[in-house]
Formats: C-alpha cells, structure tokens, sequence
C-alpha cells in the first residue's frame, strides 16, 4: 500500500478540496462573487 | 477509500475547517470601489474663471459670515412678485436659490446673475430682459417713485 504520510495528505486534500467547495457554493448563493 | 477515511478522519476534519475558511476569505463580500483621479465636479465647487482658489474660497467665506447667501428667516424675505416679470413660479425658485429680498438681488454682480441664470431652466433670459436687478434695487431703496417711473406701477 501507500506509504503513511501519502495517505494522511490525500485525505488532508480531500477535506481542503470539499471545504474550498463548500466555501465557494456559499458565496455563490448569497451573492458576494457572480 | 472508506478504510482510509476512518483511519485519518480527524485529519479530515481539519483539513475541512481549513478549506471552509481559505474558501471563505477567498471569496468573502467585498465593496467594489472605483478609485479615479478626477473628483466629480459639484455646483459649489466650480470656481469662475480669471479667479484663485483662495480668492473663491474668501469670497464664499465672506458671503457666508456676512449672511448675504443661505437661507433667511420668513420675516426677512420681500414679496418677490413684485418685481415685474417675476411670477410665482420665478418667485418660489429664487427663495430656493437663497434670494428672497429685493437687496439681495440689487447686489448681484453680473457674474452672479450669469450662473443664477444659467440655472433658472425655462426662466432663462428673464432676469435680463425685464431688468429685474434693476427693479430690486428701487425697491430694496423704498423708491417706489422711481420704481413707477420707470417700469409702471408696482
């Protein structure tokens, strides 16, 4: 398998890349950015 | 996959927070300002030619201490009507523009009277043609005499 530390930054990217998402449907919807 | 998140959910959780809050400050509301280099320019803020800064600005303090501009207690103010040419319409824009007695209106100078005019629309000209600078001033002495000489009766 992976070594340790790939595996921990893959899910560290993961939670980054759905928080930024979130963060960005947010502002979507409330109109700060068209 | 799902092994994995088990493993390094707390990872996952922070790395969530993180994103939520680089998202946040990434796309956060913000005024949009415009910064240009010239300044609208605004009525009081338009100085006649062949005249200094400075000299406009003791002009309009000295006007403004001396209380010949702004706007005059009802006691203060003369019947504008009077005035031949001058109706009521002409009347009420005039009170508007902070004349309201006759004395006021003998004083313009013909530099005054050219920027009230400009901004008198459909009453442009009026001033001029019906001399009505000349009439405040008769009236603004209480020569009434004079004023019927020459204009007919008030």
């Amino acid at each position: 398998m992976m070594p340790l530390f790939v595996e921990a930054f893959l899910m560290a990217l993961v939670g980054f890349g759905v928080g930024f998402l979130f963060a960005y449907l947010v502002a979507l919807r409330r109109h700060w950015i068209r | 996959m799902v092994e994995l998140f088990y493993a390094y959910w707390p990872v996952v959780l922070v790395a969530l927070a993180i994103g939520i809050i680089v998202g946040f400050l990434v796309f956060r509301p913000r005024q949009r300002v415009r910064l240009t280099d010239s300044a609208p320019v605004r009525p009081h803020m338009t100085i006649p030619p062949g005249e200094t800064v400075l000299e406009h600005e003791a002009e309009v303090t000295t006007r403004h201490v001396s209380g010949s501009e702004g706007p005059v207690p009802a006691q203060l103010s003369d019947e504008l009507e009077r005035l031949k040419g001058v109706g009521p319409k002409l009347a009420s824009m005039l009170k508007a523009r902070g004349l309201t007695r006759y004395e006021q209106l003998a004083k313009l100078t013909d530099e005054e009277l050219e920027r009230l005019d400009a901004d008198l629309g459909a009453f442009r000209g009026r001033l001029q043609r019906d001399r009505v600078v000349e009439q405040a001033d008769y009236l603004a002495r209480g020569d009434i005499d004079g004023f019927e000489q020459k204009f007919g009766k008030v």
